[in-house]
């Protein structure tokens, strides 16, 4: 995206004459004036196109060029990359948009169901359950299958060493965030499973230094330091999430190494594959506990909501007992 | 007791810390002797549950109803039934609890009693236990399958007029209690406020446990 600074868009027209279309972008434009003048802007560059096509010139042709007010170049775009790449900002924003609009369920009036609104914590609950039925189609179609093949050809030591290899590349995350979280003993244990099992055990495929195995991320380290979960989100393809986890999520991505290790295609592809891997791997050691839910659960939805902020709240104690186990009544 | 190692582990600094609290909680003698009988409530309550289902000589519908009785008795259900009403119960009249806390228990044993059904060789290790207060402790335990990997499970157990109940079951720091309760105040909200869909949904789910 370029939207950080100020920018200017130039097109060539037939003639190779340059065309000032004006300032796209300051820092300080809302987003709503960006999107504006980029889609004025692309609109201009695809009549260019058009003009230049009609007198027959052959080609793609450059027809935009990105700089700033000092006239340096940022970028050469050729035809239709300027809404390609805002595109996405442009869906996003009316996303936004209709899920204010239609999505969020308004506090109720009567005081019972009041009490049960604020307890749920799931303000976006219709939005959430849409993208929980198309997540549970996607689980349907391609992630179960997929997971009972996974689990039917390769043989339990292969999986484990699998499972051993995706959980060994989480460690460097998993480290940053024990010192975030001044948990020193652990972030040393973690230090040293990395760094062992990444050499004498073949990238984590021997667990040799097997002691206690655990897992953090951003979003454990914010609740650690009493950030509250937010209100409850269903993340499309991804899952149970809450506003916290998923500005976690969202950290965890810049704590991670291998992006800088990597250069950009092979870290595209490292990151595919693993994700793939991890996704179908985790789902395989999931398919009794997710028939189980399946089975007993009279709501999916509301089961694998709280199933995730239990699990979350747990992993945030490090398995300390929640502070409050006393049975309220009501 | 893995929790403790655990949480000596994470914070070296809590075990002098934790020493000076047992110490002092050990000096109170009803506490001690509570936790040990919770203990071997729990001892008992596994080992009645095992020899029943692994018991050739009896039937599934036999298995299901002493499963049943079992849970009438060990388990506080109108305890763990109003925990997992929520808000709701206050709103309900009297004739709608009771008919809910039978369709409540109803509905516990048909899907509870399916996936022990098939234990057989498995053995519960109760490993400690804590308190919550004078009343009340959670006593950890792990179940051993021999074909697949242990679970980890947590029992609230209350000392009651009655001896002891349990309200709470945490299979691997999962309560149950709290999540019936979110699911089922999400199926009486969806069906605008009426307790009268969530009997329905129980019932639908409980029949031919009874």
């Amino acid at each position: 995206m370029y939207f950080c600074k100020t920018i200017y868009v130039t097109f060539l027209d037939d003639a190779q004459i340059h065309h000032r279309c004006g300032i796209i972008a300051t820092n300080r434009s809302p987003l709503w004036q960006r999107m504006g003048r980029l889609w004025y802007a692309d609109r201009w560059a695809r009549a260019s196109i058009a003009r230049r096509r009609h007198s027959g010139l052959e080609g793609d042709p450059i027809v935009g060029r990105l700089s700033t007010r000092s006239g340096k170049e940022r970028c050469v775009l050729r035809s239709g990359e300027i809404m390609g790449n805002s595109r996405f900002l442009l869906w996003a924003t009316t996303a936004a948009l209709f899920v204010c609009l239609a999505a969020c369920a308004s506090m109720p009036q009567d005081p019972i169901e009041r009490e049960v609104f604020l307890e749920a914590n799931d303000p976006l609950e219709p939005l959430n359950r849409a993208v929980f039925a198309f997540n549970r189609g996607v689980d349907r179609a391609v992630l179960e299958p997929a997971a009972t093949a996974y689990r039917n050809v390769v043989p339990k030591p292969g999986r484990v060493a699998i499972t051993r290899l995706l959980s060994n590349l989480k460690l460097p995350v998993t480290f940053v965030n024990d010192l975030l979280q001044l948990e020193f003993g652990r972030a040393t244990n973690t230090f040293a499973r990395f760094l062992v099992n990444s050499t004498v055990g073949f990238g984590g495929i021997f667990n040799v230094v097997g002691t206690s195995e655990h897992q953090e991320d951003l979003g454990q380290t914010l609740g650690r330091w009493g950030v509250g979960n937010g209100f409850y989100l269903v993340l499309p393809l991804y899952g149970p999430s809450t506003v916290r986890d998923t500005m976690g999520l969202v950290g965890d991505t810049f704590l991670n190494p291998w992006r800088s290790v990597l250069d950009p295609t092979q870290s595209r592809a490292f990151y595919a594959a693993r994700g793939v891997a991890g996704v179908v791997n985790d789902r395989e050691q999931r398919i009794e506990d997710f028939n189980d839910i399946r089975r007993r659960s009279l709501d999916m939805y509301a089961t694998f909501r709280s199933i995730y902020r239990q699990t979350r709240g747990n992993e945030i104690r490090n398995g300390a007992p929640p502070p409050n186990t006393v049975f309220g009544f009501d | 007791m893995a929790i403790l190692r655990e949480i000596v582990a994470a914070r070296p600094w809590a075990a002098p810390l934790a020493g000076i609290w047992l110490s002092v909680a050990l000096y109170a003698p009803t506490a001690a002797a509570d936790a040990a009988e919770a203990e071997s409530f729990v001892r008992t309550l596994a080992g009645d549950v095992i020899a029943m289902l692994s018991d050739p000589g009896r039937t599934d519908e036999q298995k299901t109803s002493e499963f049943r009785s079992l849970i009438e008795d060990r388990f506080d259900v109108p305890v763990v039934g109003r925990f997992a009403l929520g808000p709701y119960w206050r709103a309900a009249s009297e004739s709608q609890r009771s008919e809910y806390l039978t369709v409540f228990l109803d509905y516990i044993v048909s899907t509870y009693a399916l996936s022990f059904r098939q234990f057989s060789d498995e053995t519960l290790q109760v490993n400690g236990s804590r308190e919550i207060n004078e009343m009340e402790a959670i006593v950890s335990s792990v179940i051993v399958r021999p074909a697949a990997e242990d679970i980890f499970v947590d029992w609230h157990v209350r000392n009651t007029n009655a001896g002891y109940k349990v309200i709470d079951v945490l299979f691997e720091g999962l309560r149950l209690a709290l999540t019936l309760r979110d699911e089922f105040s999400t199926v009486i909200r969806a069906g605008g406020g009426d307790l009268g869909v969530l009997i329905e949904n129980l019932r639908d789910r409980g029949a031919g446990s009874a």
